[in-house]
């Protein structure tokens, strides 16, 4: 039986439909012009011929971007980056949200009112870098790694996850003679596995795109990810205005093929994940 | 950009408080004679490039002292060869063996992105972990840092250990680092002498037309509205790149009398818009683009893809771009219609007095600047550095790689992207060669016209084309006098007035013919609120108070 019980209703989902068919349409043009200009010859792209679909069709950028030193080393190395920096800050997340989720938790409230806190206050660029500087973390992997480890954001919505278990289990689970962490591992956990997932898609996604510590704190090449390569890429032509020169410019089919490359993880892990999204940030709004 | 504004700000009050903890070590350990340069270091030097100076391996024995660790910073731009990084490479191996082996310096590479490279040495220098070399092409920030003390005086260890530097990058070394009278920074010296920006036309649209070069304004417009009428296309592709005053400079800067150098340092080519006469000059841009002469809505062109795109596609009859950048369009264009000359160099903008004035690029090119967190010894070792670099003979095979070779003309070649690839070179070789690039051939406009019509990948121009190239963009060579101070207004308000002073351009040239006045005057106001006057009162007071 349909739900769409009026006819002003049917119009109404009618609407709706065509309408984000249309914002999903336009939402895609810009994706397709770069993968189209990646496939496509320069003298089309430098003539304006290329929209949507690829002219004088050629794999040339992609030949010459796989044969960078720079941008293939950057691209493995942020994938490396992205897992491991996606494993800690789980980690990190779980271990911080589960006490906090314990309503019993003696100075729980004022552990909360910390991690909030750090939600409001930021001490600025400068006071950050001298205190990563200070933990002699300046260009190791660990710059990027450890200092955005938690997103307060993040971990409450962990906490409301873990908040949102019915609390027999934990009972059943302390009768059975679980430890606390046997209750975490065991119980917990598989639980709020939607949550997880759906946070190490958002620790994955910013870790990828994340390209402001890289350049605070990195100060060797090989540490640099693919983002930052590529933003090297796609501002050579702002570049040239100050260095006077026309020599040093990326041509728009690398820019491109680079970028198509560098979506490509996510391309591919997004449908993945995305089954779990609003179930995962939803999981303990609704208690019953 | 604002962003970068509001680092520059903390960073200059962080400064103070950084360099009250710098390190200050003892004097030099070097002990050293009067300036000089390493005799050849290679055996494939340039048999063109000049000598290196007097000294010769004496002295340069002489030069190496203690070992010393440097640090330099190097531009990475994403493009190091397959399993290399920018900071180790073939390039910086060749580097690092010849300066241990001349200087007994250890040189090491901090890795600084190319795009965000002032950003970067702001935040390094505010860290106090700054290599001992570090550059910019930004003015203000050199300004920033020479004025709050950030910087190395290098006027005495210059003296010392910078005779290349001054006999072969002398053009570049005039005044602009200097502050006063001390010395902050050695300038890197520029290659080709070339022209700022630099007009087209086509030249099948003036034969079809029956036309003549245009070689003033008057005429200029004549060819305008004659493309107009016969319907060949946009007359003039103008862009509305936010950046940068290109698309209007050298038209609007010929409606401007400069009698002297005071007027011409007052209003350069920054402020050259809101200079007495260039008013003029807007209204007949104005006037040109209400007739239909000039891309309509050019202003949302903020990229310039639709600009060149119309070159390449031949669909305009004139456009004042930076010097070569119609280049890539007219091969385009020419081996479509399979035909040429269709662009051609040209100059219209006659002056009042009848005569051009082109604005060119400065002869020098960026700040190298040691900072005063670096020890005395290191920053002595860095002008050693910096000193061998400046010879001619060493910044060619850097510049060109170590495996020198030189086509016919006695031009350099550079290794193309598979043997760069190949042997382990950086993408781009000129990011090692910090110092000069100004080598024997590359003024030399005849050379260089035959270099470029040999060199090309597709047979788009003539060595004739080039020629004229030269010849035109040489027409009225201008370079705007510069100093190293900043007005404390323009320091403040420089960035901002910048850029709204291209969009006051813009929206003048946009205005209905008959609210352009109106218009005007209500920008030419936010611009003098936003500090535009304070700035031209700051420099015509700083020019008075030096002569």
């Amino acid at each position: 039986m349909s739900v769409l019980n009026s006819k002003g209703e049917k119009r109404f989902q009618l609407f709706w439909t065509i309408f984000f068919i249309v914002v999903t349409c336009i939402a895609m043009v810009p994706i397709l012009r770069v993968l189209s200009v990646s496939f496509s010859g320069k003298n089309a792209i430098l003539a304006g011929k290329v929209f949507i679909l690829p002219v004088d069709f050629t794999t040339e950028a992609y030949v010459k971007a796989l044969k960078s030193g720079s941008f293939v080393n950057a691209f493995w190395y942020s994938i490396f980056l992205m897992l491991g920096s996606t494993a800690v800050s789980l980690l990190m997340t779980v271990l911080a949200a589960y006490p906090l989720s314990k309503k019993n938790l003696i100075g729980g409230s004022f552990v909360m009112m910390l991690f909030v806190l750090t939600m409001y206050l930021s001490p600025g660029v400068i006071p950050e870098y001298l205190n990563v500087r200070d933990f002699k973390l300046i260009d190791t992997v660990w710059a990027l790694v450890i200092p955005g480890a938690l997103s307060a954001y993040n971990m409450i919505i962990m906490c409301n996850a873990f908040k949102g278990i019915d609390s027999a289990l934990y009972e059943a689970a302390k009768i059975d003679g679980c430890s606390e962490f046997r209750t975490l591992i065991s119980v917990a956990l598989p639980l709020v596995y939607p949550t997880i997932a759906t946070l190490g898609l958002f620790y994955a996604v910013g870790r990828w795109n994340g390209i402001s510590d890289v350049l605070y704190y990195i100060n060797t090449s090989k540490y640099f990810t693919v983002q930052m390569v590529l933003k090297q890429f796609v501002e050579s032509v702002n570049v040239s205005i100050e260095e006077g020169l026309t020599t040093n410019l990326v041509a728009d089919n690398i820019k491109a093929a680079s970028i198509v490359i560098s979506m490509l993880p996510m391309l591919i892990v997004y449908p993945f994940v995305q089954k779990f999204f609003t179930k995962g940030i939803m999981v303990g709004a609704v208690k019953g | 950009m604002k962003r970068k504004g509001l680092l520059k700000q903390a960073v200059a009050i962080l400064l103070a408080t950084v360099m009250a903890a710098a390190t200050g070590c003892g004097s030099s350990g070097s002990s050293s004679s009067s300036s000089s340069a390493p005799a050849d270091s290679s055996s494939s030097s340039s048999e063109s490039a000049a000598p290196a100076a007097d000294g010769g391996a004496e002295a340069a024995a002489d030069l190496k002292g203690d070992e010393v660790d440097l640090r330099v910073m190097v531009w990475d731009r994403g493009n190091a060869a397959p399993g290399t990084t920018t900071e180790e490479n073939t390039m910086t191996k060749w580097i690092q063996d010849q300066v241990k082996e001349l200087f007994n310096i250890n040189v090491s590479y901090v890795s600084v992105p190319r795009s965000e490279s002032d950003d970067k040495v702001n935040i390094m220098m505010s860290g106090g972990s700054a290599p001992d070399i570090i550059f910019t092409y930004d003015q203000s920030l050199f300004y920033n840092y020479a004025s709050s003390g950030a910087l190395k005086d290098l006027t005495d260890i210059y003296a010392q250990y910078g005779g290349n530097i001054a006999n072969y990058c002398a053009e570049a070394q005039e005044g602009i680092a200097d502050l006063d009278g001390k010395k902050y920074a050695v300038m890197k010296q520029r290659g080709t002498a070339s022209a700022r920006h630099t007009a087209y036309i086509r030249q099948d649209w003036l034969d079809q037309l029956n036309m003549e070069m245009p070689t003033t304004k008057e005429e200029l417009g004549e060819y305008l509205y004659a493309v107009k009428d016969a319907g060949l296309g946009i007359p003039w592709a103008m862009s509305g790149r936010g950046d940068t005053e290109k698309g209007y400079l050298n038209f609007l800067g010929s409606y401007v009398d400069l009698p002297d150098e005071r007027t011409a340092y007052i209003y350069n080519e920054a402020y050259m818009a809101v200079a007495p006469g260039s008013k003029d000059g807007l209204k007949q841009l104005n006037t040109w683009y209400n007739d239909g002469l000039i891309t309509q809505d050019f202003p949302t062109d903020t990229d310039e893809s639709i600009m060149l795109a119309d070159i390449a596609n031949g669909n305009t009859g004139f456009v004042l771009v930076d010097s070569t950048q119609a280049w890539g369009g007219t091969e385009v264009l020419n081996g479509t219609l399979g035909i040429q000359p269709t662009f051609v160099p040209c100059m219209p903008f006659e002056l009042p007095d009848g005569s051009y004035r082109t604005p060119f690029e400065y002869r020098y090119a960026m700040f190298v600047m040691i900072p005063e967190t670096t020890s005395d010894e290191k920053a002595v070792a860095a002008m050693k550095y910096l000193n061998w670099m400046a010879d001619p003979a060493v910044a060619v095979q850097i510049r060109y790689s170590p495996e020198l070779t030189y086509n016919e003309l006695g031009v350099a070649v550079e290794p193309n992207e598979e043997e760069k690839n190949e042997k382990g070179y950086p993408g781009t070789l000129d990011d090692l060669c910090i110092m000069n690039l100004n080598f024997d051939w590359v003024n030399d406009y005849d050379t260089m016209a035959k270099a470029n019509a040999m060199e090309q990948s597709t047979d788009w121009a003539t060595e004739e084309w080039y020629k004229s190239y030269y010849d035109v963009s040489q027409t009225g060579k201008f370079i705007f006098p510069s100093y190293a101070f900043i007005p404390e207004a323009e320091a403040t308000y420089g960035v901002d007035i910048k850029t709204r002073m291209i969009q006051f351009v813009y929206t003048c040239i946009c205005a209905p013919a008959d609210q352009f006045e109106s218009t005007y005057e209500k920008g030419y106001q936010e611009l003098v609120n936003a500090g535009l006057q304070d700035i031209l009162d700051g420099r015509a007071e700083y020019y008075d108070s030096i002569q």
